[in-house]
């Protein structure tokens, strides 16, 4: 009587939660529905790309007429000459630094040098958390022979009040100059007197010509790290030992006040923003000399796209460069791509005779260029390692861009050299002049982007369709199944009348996934420590990447056995096998969710092959009951996709996806992958091994659960 | 009953935290806003036990907001976070105690009734060993005790209180009632309070009307609350503690901690709890979701306040439905209860659906 009453007072459930139901019945349907849109969006970015527009007013590009004239081309060359002539009586690659310091003595600007250890590069995963004032310069012990010098150059703005700053970098090896290098400084120096003698600045200039023989990034970091971070030494002495040996050979012993003012860090205000710019090695053959726009920084961040309007602007229209950015060129020529762009240009074509506002009918070699540059800069933001010394710029909220000049001249060749200094210069000029407009850090434009051309993006609100549509169907899956458990839970619970304490704690109502959770506790513990291992391993000297490689797999196993032994395997655990993967779907929807905040372009790509995994997984007991066709489907593209989602093989497709190339190694290669990744502390390492690798264990668990546990305890009851 | 490994899984728990403590320090735990607030951090208290060596007040300036109390029994140890893993243990094992009494006095209950049969059925687990070690193992209680902040301190002083109340030891709880109202204020909720007094205190305190509202809105829910479950004094006693939780300024995971201790001693009564699977999981998310947030709008400057007050808003919800759902399946399961022993009636409850009795 009692429970008729209720039904009778049950009063109809509110929309919402009929909708969630009526999702939820339908989870099969709608989750296909969902992955295919997905990715079908995710095919359709290139065709939604927009032009490329300046957002901030304040920064007028190309409206001052630039004052780079061939006087300036001139002065490139006589410093370029100097240069040559002090490499000629080379002693130890001291005289480049003690050459251009003299040369910015000269024009008046306040110089110093900046001495710097290379980075030992060592494992961190957790850096990604910590505040940038703890990683601090490395504590040296002995003294070291081996260490690189930059010189660095201050104008002061007669118009500014010193609290803002623009920072242009050349980078150049002083162990051993190039000829492009050689170049690229002469740029730089041409530049810098050139601003050392205007009186429009507001913002402080400085030119750091950073010494590149540890790598670029090293140089300009090491210089930012010291630039934000003021060291008070408590131990001077340190100090006095680690650099000993420069002050030795640079200064002559009389000059030692000379010397205290030279090795004095000098700051500016904060850094407005900082322009890299370098001549690339090889010649460029064509019809123009190019530049090529470099801007992914750790984790995917990018500069404001301000800055890169700018720069794209002055090169096209006013300097007449060809502006480039990274591609895929393997790309470019597969025969696979083409048919997709037909398809898509086809479906463009009849989306515009339907509503002529709707422009996606992108020409096919346009999108082939899109998907191109646009698989380059997701794979970039992805691997999250910045492509330049442009993201040491970044980690201080700096916005940075590297320009890499390609000439289209012989760098013998004189009147050439000459044109292209002096639009390079101009250029240069012209950036830093729409900077110096700047009334406010940049803010107006994008932060988050990617670009398909040098002129044209995808903004966040367009590449985050693929994705929320990729994760949409997770909670419905998740609470369908956990429902499904639910109900099937509650017959249980009735037919049970005893069983020991504990277990009719945990099994009895809702409580019933606390085992699953249990489970799912035990792997994030033991992906924990595997994604810890390798701190470990990589101290054992004078391995070869496989054998460490080796080493990793095999205690990574040891672990997982050790951990199921002592908190119980999940075969024996007795857990329903859809609680198991409900609580494996709502990891993925947090992992995924966190992942797209830190690094949206992993979050991206690990959706891709992640999610599809996860939801075709079934216990392969449990398929082996239905008919030949739908099971044969199932059981190979639940292998299938469980074998894609393994790390190594995942990463072997990437590899092989972005150089056009396979390699054979794939072991050693993961282990190199890995290395590279925690080197650069980028937070994919975080997401491999404590969002991915678990998942992916867990949907293992889930192939193999011995689902007929729940029947024969029924039946013993 | 007793839960198996009770001590081998406490002792754990401490010996974690000890090594946490001895080795964690690269965590930085201390300076995460999740962690220590203002008003609780130890880094503070240490800025403001060197300004009272130098004799200066250290409450000129606003570097330091807590207890001058705490400032001289905690100063000199300011450098040994040691303390707080004992302070943690003590209040594990009160909380344990506190079970203890409520099962001693609800087994008594039942004998005088003569349900002796109820009592040897009853195949409860001993609540008072689960929720010591929720409050053991829970990671924000750890996180808590890592980190250094004076909020186990405070958590001990309301535990207290608990405790002091259920075994019936005035002076403990009113030593428990004033030590934790001297440090944070907010427990005097724990006691209904005289409205008028309360009144005037807080018009002395704060000038906005604003911000009377904001701190008054903890205070409008104490009556209700205290007539409705005025059977079941320790669950009150946890509803406080998470209102305080949600609505307090300055609050912190510690806060979360207590209650979430708490929780475990209805271990029994909230068995077929709702939304449990989407409470753990949300609670999950939102503790990882926090610094991320924070990273981006401090580090990275790609995101702004809201995006971390946002998370701010979701762990807020996550306690609302904790607090509520509890409340709803307790009070449901007391008029079960009586109407199982033959008591009263069916009398008053909430009218939900889902429950049938």
């Amino acid at each position: 009587m009692a429970s008729s009453a209720t039904e009778e007072a049950k009063p109809k459930p509110r929309l919402i939660v009929r909708l969630g139901v009526f999702l939820a019945s339908h989870h099969i349907l709608f989750s296909a529905i969902c992955c295919t849109a997905g990715v079908i969006a995710l095919l359709f970015l290139p065709a939604l790309a927009k032009n490329t527009y300046l957002s901030e007013n304040a920064l007028i590009p190309g409206s001052a007429n630039t004052l780079f004239s061939t006087e300036d081309v001139l002065e490139a060359n006589r410093f370029a000459k100097g240069i040559e002539a002090a490499t000629g009586e080379s002693r130890g690659g001291t005289e480049i630094p003690k050459f251009i310091a003299q040369q910015m003595k000269n024009l008046g600007a306040e110089v110093y040098y900046h001495e710097f250890l290379p980075d030992s590069k060592c494992f961190h995963p957790l850096k990604f958390f910590t505040s940038m004032t703890n990683n601090m310069a490395v504590k040296p012990n002995g003294t070291y022979t081996n260490f690189g010098i930059n010189t660095i150059g201050i104008i002061r703005a007669p118009r500014g009040d010193g609290k803002e700053a623009i920072v242009l970098v050349t980078p150049y090896n002083s162990q051993r100059v190039q000829p492009n290098e050689l170049l690229s400084l002469s740029l730089g120096f041409s530049v810098f007197s050139l601003l050392s003698r205007v009186a429009w600045l507001s913002k402080d200039i400085v030119w750091l010509s950073a010494d590149s023989q540890f790598g670029e990034y090293t140089a300009v970091s090491a210089w930012l790290n010291q630039y934000h971070n003021p060291m008070f030494l408590s131990h001077p002495v340190t100090l006095a030992t680690k650099m000993y040996g420069a002050n030795r050979i640079i200064y002559k012993p009389d000059g030692t006040t000379e010397k205290a003012e030279l090795m004095a860090f000098k700051r500016a205000g904060t850094v407005a923003a900082a322009l890299i710019f370098k001549v690339g090695e090889t010649r460029k053959y064509g019809d123009r000399d190019s530049v090529t726009m470099y801007a992914e920084a750790s984790n995917g961040q990018m500069p404001n796209l301000d800055l890169l309007n700018v720069v794209h602007y002055l090169a096209v229209h006013r300097q007449g460069f060809r502006v480039n950015i990274e591609t895929f060129s393997s790309l470019l020529t597969s025969s696979w791509l083409k048919v997709i762009a037909e398809v898509f240009h086809n479906i463009g074509t009849v989306l515009r005779k339907v509503n002529p506002d709707w422009k996606l009918d992108v020409t096919v070699p346009d999108y082939v260029e899109g998907t191109a540059n646009l698989a380059s800069s997701i794979y970039n933001q992805a691997l999250g390692i910045p492509t330049g010394s442009h993201g040491a710029f970044r980690d201080y909220q700096v916005d940075a861009v590297s320009l890499e000049f390609g000439p289209a001249f012989h760098l013998r060749n004189e009147n050439a050299k000459s044109s292209f200094l002096l639009r390079g210069g101009r250029l240069t000029e012209g950036v830093v002049i729409s900077i110096n407009n700047l009334l406010e850090k940049f803010h107006q434009s994008f932060f988050l982007y990617m670009l398909t051309a040098p002129s044209k993006f995808i903004s966040v609100g367009v590449y985050m369709i693929p994705f929320a549509l990729l994760l949409a169907p997770l909670p419905i899956v998740a609470a369908a199944l956990a429902g499904s458990s639910k109900t099937k839970g509650k017959l249980l619970d009735e037919c049970k009348t005893k069983g020991s304490a504990d277990d009719l704690q945990i099994e009895c109502g809702s409580w019933k996934w606390l085992k699953s959770a249990r489970v799912l506790l035990v792997i994030q513990f033991w992906a924990v420590l595997v994604s810890l291992l390798p701190y470990y391993i990589s101290q054992i000297p004078g391995a070869m990447p496989i054998q460490y490689a080796v080493i990793w797999a095999v205690l990574s196993i040891a672990i997982l056995i050790i951990l199921y032994a002592m908190f119980g395997s999940p075969f024996h655990a007795g857990v329903e096998w859809k609680l198991l993967k409900a609580t494996m779907i709502t990891t993925i929807t947090l992992g995924m969710g966190l992942m797209s905040i830190i690094n949206f372009a992993t979050a991206q790509l690990g959706a891709l092959i992640l999610i599809p995994m996860c939801l075709f997984s079934r216990p392969l007991r449990e398929q082996l009951e239905m008919t030949f066709l739908p099971r044969t489907i199932l059981l190979v593209s639940s292998i299938l996709l469980t074998l894609l989602g393994f790390p190594p093989v995942a990463f072997l497709i990437m590899n092989g996806l972005s150089k056009g190339s396979w390699t054979v190694d794939i072991v050693g290669d993961f282990w190199l992958w890995m290395e590279f990744l925690w080197e650069w502390s980028s937070a994919t390492y975080l997401y491999v091994f404590l969002v991915h690798l678990p998942c992916w264990l867990l949907c293992i668990h889930v192939l193999l659960h011995p689902c007929h546990q729940p029947e024969s305890k029924m039946k013993q009851e | 009953m007793a839960i198996r490994h009770y001590w081998s899984m406490a002792a754990a728990a401490v010996g974690f935290r000890l090594v946490l403590v001895l080795f964690g320090g690269d965590l930085h735990l201390a300076s995460r806003p999740e962690v220590s607030t203002p008003l609780t951090s130890i880094r503070r208290l240490a800025e403001g036990y060197w300004l009272k060596q130098a004799s200066m007040s250290p409450y000129s300036g606003s570097m330091y907001h807590g207890s001058p109390l705490l400032l001289s029994v905690l100063g000199p140890l300011t450098n040994k976070s040691l303390i707080f893993v004992a302070v943690d243990f003590i209040a594990a094992m009160l909380i344990r105690a506190t079970g203890r009494k409520l099962q001693i006095a609800r087994n008594r209950s039942l004998k005088s009734l003569d349900l002796t049969e109820a009592v040897s059925n009853s195949v409860n687990v001993s609540a008072g060993d689960i929720a010591s070690l929720i409050y053991l193992w829970n990671p924000w209680a750890i996180v808590t005790c890592v980190g250094s902040c004076t909020s186990p301190v405070e958590n001990l002083m309301v535990v207290i209180i608990i405790y002091g109340a259920c075994s019936r030891l005035a002076p403990l709880a009113a030593f428990g009632y004033v030590m934790a109202t001297h440090l944070s204020l907010y427990p005097a909720i724990l006691i209904v309070p005289d409205i008028r007094y309360f009144f005037a205190e807080v018009f002395d305190f704060f000038r906005s009307f604003f911000l009377i509202v904001f701190n008054m809105n903890i205070i409008f829910m104490v009556l209700p609350l205290a007539i409705r479950l005025k059977h079941r004094p320790c669950f009150l006693a946890f509803v406080y503690t998470g209102i305080v939780a949600m609505l307090k300024s300055y609050p912190s995971v510690g806060d979360s901690a207590l209650y979430l201790g708490l929780l475990g001693l209805f271990a029994n009564e909230l068995a077929e709890m709702h939304f449990t699977f989407f409470l753990f999981f949300g609670y999950i998310g939102v503790s990882l979701l926090s610094p991320v947030m924070h990273n981006l709008w401090i580090w990275r400057g790609t995101g702004n306040a809201n995006f971390y007050f946002a998370t701010g808003l979701a762990y807020t919800c996550l306690q609302t439905v904790l607090v509520i759902e509890s409340s709803i399946l307790h009070l449901n399961s007391l008029n079960r209860g009586f109407l199982y022993w033959g008591l009263v009636g069916p009398g008053p409850s909430i009218p939900l659906p889902r429950y049938h009795y």
